[in-house]
């Protein structure tokens, strides 16, 4: 209990919980429509705007959101416009970004260590700052969610019948690209670019296992998410290890307990 | 003199710049009971999409109740009812019977909102209506797959639409439910006054049920009573997509279908 005593581990442990929860509510909509290779493209896109941040000197948060923002919302243009399929488009999108920010890197004459924190996560680097950031974001996404919870709910489930039922579903389809993009980069420090779509995934996977109910399962998700986070935290701090990379590998084993428990419960 | 709810007139539409169907003119009355009948790929869904406002034509006009389907109020949306294929939604999607159902009152409810008592009694009352009441609770894949095809009508009815209208609804259902599930349909039809429009391969049952059958392959090539369309040279085409049940179908309740000399239909 002694290390509570350190503002780090603190920051670190609410960062942790305000970003998997974050993560877990937004992956229900990512898992259920299906959208997971479409938040890996914007995962990855975020490392474009981190690296032009360092490049120009702007905060590298706003520059990876704008930059993130941007790339989904060509995605979706994309993806209404044109014959070339989703996936391709993300697949083109995600080489075209990471290229960029290897450019920007090569620019930069600056050494950056950074980079490495950016791509796989460094909870205990997270500033006063990140935290409260964080904070606003998690209230943000979470305030849009409660306010177009049906209709983001029945565009997932079906989006043609809700387009039919009068539902803005292209206004839906553009809300949750942003959602994804904020949510993605705010989470960016904790767990990382690489890893922040394994906790889109993985929390909903587990909540999939355990219930039919779409609310429950969302509350289970962020439940699981979090649990995952402050676990991974904790080996990471006792054991030395790389602290993202622990997060994502105890989320992996609670979900493999889950899949082997409901298998020996269903015999 | 009935009233025209729905008229295409000259109408062109497809995607991504082809035209799938071209130069469609034709009216649907109120109460009409309208089947519509093509082969694969012949434009049946593109006309559905049209009706719904889901697809905009590249020339010519559409009307329902008078107006550009597209560009629908809410309230003017409300009046319409559409059951989609099952096949293309996701039935593993935890949601529950009476969510389902909920789901078409959404847009009535509007953003921000929560559904109330009077919703839920709604949703009860289209339950009820389709003998599915009692399932309200269970998960949606739960359900056989005529079972999920009546809680789907009980979405596209639950805030009482004049039109309603369905596309293959009986894909998958076996043939006894699909009679059960044609019955249901004219039931419907009689206690709530629907003009119904529905897209089907099931040549015989429509021949059965409706008062109109309208045959599109790229055009409309025949719009009027199943008796002059089933049983018209023209439609020989037809045989090639349901051959035995059209011959039989049209020797049984209009004489022999005849045959040209270019006549492709084997017969």
């Amino acid at each position: 209990m002694e290390i509570l005593g350190y503002a780090f581990v603190r920051k670190a442990l609410i960062a942790g919980t305000l970003s998997g929860v974050l993560l877990a509510v937004i992956g229900v909509y990512v898992v259920l429509k299906k959208m997971s290779f479409i938040g890996d493209g914007i995962a990855h896109s975020a490392f474009g705007g981190i690296a032009l941040g360092l490049l120009i000197g702007v905060n590298t948060t706003l520059a990876a959101v704008v930059f993130a923002w941007v790339i989904a919302m060509l995605i979706g243009i994309s993806k209404k416009g044109t014959k070339t399929s989703e996936d391709a488009l993300i697949g083109i999108f995600f080489a075209f970004t990471m290229a960029l920010g290897v450019i920007f890197i090569g620019f930069n004459k600056s050494y950056n260590a950074d980079i490495f924190g950016y791509l796989f996560g460094d909870i205990l680097a997270v500033t006063d700052s990140d935290v409260w950031v964080l904070a606003g974001v998690t209230f943000a996404a979470l305030a849009v969610i409660w306010y177009y919870f049906k209709e983001l709910m029945f565009f997932t489930f079906d989006e043609e019948g809700a387009q039919v039922s009068g539902i803005d579903t292209n206004f839906i389809y553009f809300l949750l690209l942003t959602l994804i993009s904020v949510t993605v980069v705010v989470s960016i420090k904790i767990v990382g670019i690489i890893l922040a779509v394994a906790f889109l995934i993985i929390p909903v996977s587990c909540a999939l296992l355990l219930t039919r109910d779409f609310k429950k399962m969302m509350a289970l998700s962020a439940v699981i998410s979090v649990v995952s986070t402050l676990t991974g935290f904790a080996f990471s701090y006792i054991f030395n290890l790389a602290s993202g990379a622990t997060i994502v590998v105890t989320a992996t084993f609670i979900f493999a307990v889950i899949t082997v428990g409901v298998r020996v419960l269903r015999k | 003199m009935s009233e025209n709810i729905i008229s295409f007139e000259n109408v062109y539409a497809g995607y991504d710049g082809v035209d799938v169907v071209e130069d469609i003119s034709f009216t649907v009355e109120r109460g009409d009971y309208v089947g519509i009948i093509g082969p694969n790929g012949g434009g049946k869904t593109t006309v559905l999409k049209m009706m719904t406002g889901a697809l905009k034509p590249s020339k010519g006009r559409v009307l329902v109740f008078g107006r550009n389907p597209a560009v629908f109020s809410g309230n003017e949306r409300a009046k319409i009812g559409y059951v989609r294929q099952e096949r293309n939604i996701d039935t593993a999607f935890p949601v529950s019977v009476k969510d389902c159902v909920m789901m078409g009152l959404f847009t009535a409810i509007g953003p921000g909102r929560r559904p109330g008592k009077e919703h839920e009694a709604m949703v009860m009352d289209a339950l009820k209506k389709v003998d599915m009441d009692g399932e309200a609770a269970a998960h949606i894949n739960a359900l056989s797959g005529g079972q999920k095809q009546r809680v789907f009508i009980a979405r596209a009815l639950v805030h009482k639409p004049e039109l309603l209208i369905l596309d293959e609804p009986t894909t998958g259902v076996d043939a006894r439910r699909q009679r059960d599930f044609y019955s249901l349909l004219y039931r419907l039809k009689k206690e709530m006054n629907l003009t119904i429009i529905m897209v089907s391969h099931d040549v015989s049952m429509i021949s059965k049920q409706v008062n109109k059958v309208t045959y599109v392959n790229k055009g409309v090539h025949m719009h009027g009573s199943p008796e002059d369309v089933l049983s018209d040279e023209d439609t020989c085409e037809v045989c090639g997509m349901d051959r035995e049940v059209m011959f039989h179908e049209t020797r049984k309740k209009h004489g022999a279908h005849k045959h040209g000399d270019d006549c492709n239909c084997g017969k």
